[in-house]
């Protein structure tokens, strides 16, 4: 019984876990179904996302509003960040190694 | 060994289309040619399309002839070995969609000094190429 005890009580330690997993799954599919609309990895996609995220924080939707929300903040600062990230000069930084097939 | 790897454009005069050609219907006809300079390992296309976003660069060829109008066709990028015992066929496109720009992504096999890379054309109707009038602006991948 103590056992069983444990084992819920890890569950209730680790409940941000899963929620953070289900955001990670609600991201993968947002991501894919809002390419088609807004585009993906652009400073206009990154705005939208972080947006439609924040206002969803807000919403009162629940603990599915809640992951959906933290998904679409993720998307949005990735989409923002890789384009900030595409004016450091990594191919100087390291120099390209990759052997290749040739004729 | 470590590649200083750059993309760059190669256009008509550097393909070596710079006098007016007569093409066949139904007969490819090598229309423009690069031979690899020394040091250098090239090849067509230039980006890819990485975590979703299309960093491929744009492919644009232009064929007319004297009185101005497109000549219908097909157009192939091809990768060739010296001897030209070797041959790989990259991309095959309509002269129509080329007219647009096509999206050309950089080709995983690289053609190694002296190598060439080759545009072939095969035109809907007999025609002449005018030099004058055509465009060609073909993104590379260059590895030094």
């Amino acid at each position: 019984m103590a056992k069983a005890e444990n084992i819920l009580k890890d569950i209730k330690i680790n409940a941000d876990f899963w929620e953070l997993m289900g955001s990670g799954v609600l991201k993968y599919f947002e991501e894919i179904l809002l390419q088609p609309y807004i585009g993906n990895g652009t400073y206009f996609s990154g705005a939208i996302k972080l947006f439609a995220g924040a206002m969803m924080k807000n919403a009162g939707l629940g603990k599915f509003g809640d992951m959906l929300s933290t998904a679409f903040i993720i998307d949005g600062t990735e989409d923002i960040t890789r384009n900030l990230v595409k004016y450091v000069p990594v191919s100087v930084a390291s120099p390209n190694n990759q052997q290749f097939e040739t004729i | 060994m470590a590649y200083q790897k750059f993309q760059r454009y190669y256009n008509e005069d550097e393909f070596g289309l710079t006098s007016d050609v007569d093409v066949n219907a139904d007969e490819w006809k090598r229309i423009g040619e690069i031979i690899v300079p020394a040091q250098t390992y090239l090849t067509f296309g230039a980006g890819s399309i990485s975590n979703g976003v299309d960093y491929r660069r744009t492919c644009k060829i232009v064929l007319k002839d004297g009185s101005g109008n497109l000549i219908s066709g097909k157009v192939r990028f091809a990768i060739l070995n010296n001897a030209e015992t070797r041959k790989i066929v990259v991309a095959e496109e309509r002269t129509e969609s080329l007219e647009q720009g096509v999206k050309l992504g950089e080709y995983p096999v690289k053609a190694q000094e002296d190598s060439k890379l080759i545009l072939e054309f095969k035109p809907d109707a007999n025609a002449t190429i005018s030099a004058s009038n055509s465009t060609i602006l073909v993104p590379t991948t260059a590895y030094q």
